[in-house]
């Protein structure tokens, strides 16, 4: 409970910046961040769906796929969810809302299955991803983004706030997981809080709406559904709210409520930053005809769906094989401990998410220039390399983030384990040491295989 | 203010509501017109009768000779192969070099070349190194010079079609490449504003009051 405590008001405020306040408080935030991210995301569409059939040949397809996934993660270890707040879904949401929006209450299913739904449907795009290949077919891409507005076009409709970001956006299930990883914290200040009773920051104003998804900054432990959309800012008629920074991952030291959904999320992210390596490595093709050969199908859905299953099990597995070992020194069931330790794989996630993608970016960056000039009708020759940086380069910086990932992920079970077993801390922590040495070591191993090129 | 709100949001709305609906007058790539190639002084005309699209497409062969004359009496085959997306370039490149080789487009453009599949996310080399050469014999159509049959395009994406000519015994082949998007692209664009659309009514219908003002 101290650290809880700690938590809410560690840090000076950057709102007692006056510029940063006044910038937070005005009417243009988040909105000239937002609008011009949304008319991007318009040309991505329109590219997607209209422009070149080729993937190396489409701008939509290199902004998204080459910047903005890539990207996406290091947002979110240094901005929290601010994503969220300028997401193009989001403004479409509000919108929406705005005109034809019927503000029912969420439905109870999504409030008690929504991360499941999340972790469900993260899983079947990965899937999708691989077997009908979303990312290479820049239409297929744009389906992906119609099925998405398709979602946020109903939720918007039917539904209050931003139902669709807090319950089904499988992307904001993964921000939440990485933004307990963030360096910005948003909190209330209790002894203000404490005599409040309009709840503005969670209702709103006639001005400002109420947090878009639905938490009570009073009441708040954890960034993983604070958007930094700094409506609480400008509601709050008492100026309780503060905007900290803090070192990163040390909100998943001391998680109040761990979630099993939320821990089995973790680990699943494991399992994809995996297959997302596999399927890339030259030894990926002898895989594949080894599982024909095994299976007697050709059917790259049944192989890969074997691949993608076991690349899955794998970390779930070893975090439940962990908690087993724990469960024997300090007595908790292998679910209590898999739920609250799943929350220190989360850090290794995020560096496992950012260094391969770091391959995209810094060997397939280029691309972005090249057929962003091709809209221009200035196009570039395809001997031209895409590729910011040397792979050996490249490599370092990814051995690197892992590093600082494996170094996150152990202390987080190391925090996790002196907070709730003092008494048991070694007994506990041992097992899930050894779990980051062996998710870091597989990591490792599949950096050092040669990749190809998704662009 | 609301004013000010109504003067941005509704050219933006328009904007994105444009954005949704223009890609439904988009027509399918490389179909309207014929494809055409000189080899060994023969004119050879591809011509599809549609856009070519997914599933049985009814094409026409003109052959002419030197002279402009219609060739009769010869063998013609189709060879339809599947690319891989890097080779795609190479081809629409070739095609637009009126004095390239013809042999030497098909010869280059066959499947399974493993120097470039590592451009490509390997995630479907599997299903790329599957694809598999498809022939069909053309037969003379009623014009002098034409032959006609039936293509089958398994899926969308970048094919080659080679057309393998004998002419009084001389064997020559030409290759054209081919874009075929899916003819139900459309379709799907189509379904995803009426489903859109058919929500925001029904939402508008069921708005209570209450939240209306």
């Amino acid at each position: 409970m101290t650290n809880l405590t700690q938590t809410n008001v560690a840090g000076t405020s950057l709102l007692n910046n006056k510029w940063i306040k006044a910038f937070m408080q005005s009417r243009w935030y988040p909105g000239i961040i937002q609008w011009p991210t949304l008319l991007l995301f318009m040309l991505i569409m329109f590219q997607l769906v209209l422009g070149p059939v080729s993937a190396h040949d489409n701008f939509g397809t290199a902004l998204t796929w080459v910047l903005w996934w890539p990207i996406i993660p290091i947002l979110f270890l240094f901005l929290g969810r601010f994503w969220c707040a300028i997401c193009p879904f989001a403004t479409l949401n509000d919108l929406i809302q705005k005109f034809v929006g019927n503000n029912r209450p969420v439905p109870r299913f999504l409030k008690r299955y929504g991360i499941w739904i999340i972790d469900a449907l993260f899983i079947l795009i990965t899937w999708s991803d691989h077997v009908w290949g979303i990312v290479e077919n820049p239409f297929g891409s744009g389906v992906l983004m119609l099925t998405l507005t398709t979602g946020v076009v109903f939720s918007g409709s039917f539904w209050e706030r931003r139902t669709f970001c807090r319950y089904l956006c499988f992307l904001g299930g993964l921000s939440g997981n990485y933004a307990r990883t963030g360096m910005i914290a948003l909190r209330s200040t209790p002894e203000i809080c404490a005599t409040c009773t309009i709840a503005a920051c969670y209702k709103g104003t006639e001005k400002v709406a109420g947090c878009p998804l639905f938490e009570f900054p009073k009441t708040m432990t954890s960034n993983a559904n604070c958007n930094i959309c700094a409506n609480c800012i400008k509601s709050c008629p008492n100026d309780s709210i503060q905007l900290t920074l803090r070192p990163p991952t040390k909100e998943l030291w001391f998680v109040r409520k761990p979630k099993l959904e939320e821990a089995f999320l973790s680990a699943v992210i494991m399992g994809i930053v995996f297959v997302q390596n596999i399927t890339m490595l030259e030894v990926w093709g002898s895989i594949l005809s080894w599982l024909e050969r095994v299976t007697g199908t050709t059917s790259y859905a049944v192989t890969f769906t074997i691949t993608f299953a076991i690349a899955m099990l794998i970390p779930v597995s070893l975090l439940g094989l962990a908690s087993w070992f724990a469960k024997r020194f300090n007595g908790e069931s292998i679910i209590q401990n898999f739920t609250r330790f799943g929350y220190a794989i989360i850090v290794l996630d995020v560096a496992g998410h950012i260094a391969h993608n770091l391959f995209h970016l810094l060997a397939e960056g280029k691309s972005i220039l090249y057929t962003g000039l091709a809209l221009i009708g200035q196009a570039v020759g395809h001997d031209a390399s895409p590729a910011i940086l040397g792979m050996g380069t490249i490599q370092l910086l990814q051995f690197g983030l892992l590093g600082l990932g494996f170094i996150g992920s152990l202390y987080a079970a190391y925090r996790i384990s002196r907070a709730s077993h003092p008494t048991k801390l070694w007994g506990t922590f041992v097992p899930y040491a050894a779990l980051m040495i062996l998710l870091t070591a597989i990591n490792i191993w599949l950096f050092v295989l040669p990749m190809a090129m998704r662009m | 203010m609301k004013r000010t709100i109504s003067r941005i949001l509704l050219p933006i709305l328009i904007v994105v509501i444009l954005a949704l609906v223009i890609p439904l007058s988009a027509q399918a790539d490389g179909g309207d017109d014929g494809f055409m190639q000189t080899v060994n002084g023969y004119q050879v005309a591809l011509i599809f009768a549609e856009d070519p699209t997914v599933g049985e497409n009814q094409i026409h062969i003109q052959i002419h000779d030197a002279m402009d004359m219609p060739v009769q009496d010869a063998s013609v085959e189709v060879i339809l192969a599947s690319v891989e997306e890097g080779h795609n370039d190479e081809a629409s490149e070739a095609q637009s070099h009126d004095d390239m080789p013809a042999m030497e487009v098909a010869a280059t453009e066959a499947p399974g070349h493993a120097g470039m599949a590592g451009m490509d996310m390997t995630a479907h080399q599997s299903e790329t190194a599957h694809n598999e050469m498809q022939g069909i014999i053309l037969v003379p159509a009623h014009e002098s010079g034409e032959y006609s049959g039936t293509l089958h395009i398994e899926s969308t994406g970048e094919w080659i079609i080679s057309i393998e000519l004998t002419v009084h015994g001389e064997v020559m082949e030409v290759g054209f490449p081919l874009t075929v998007k899916s003819g139900s692209r459309n379709g799907i664009l189509a379904g995803f504003v009426g489903i859109n659309i058919l929500i925001l009514i029904v939402a508008v219908a069921l708005k209570p009051k209450s939240a209306s003002k």
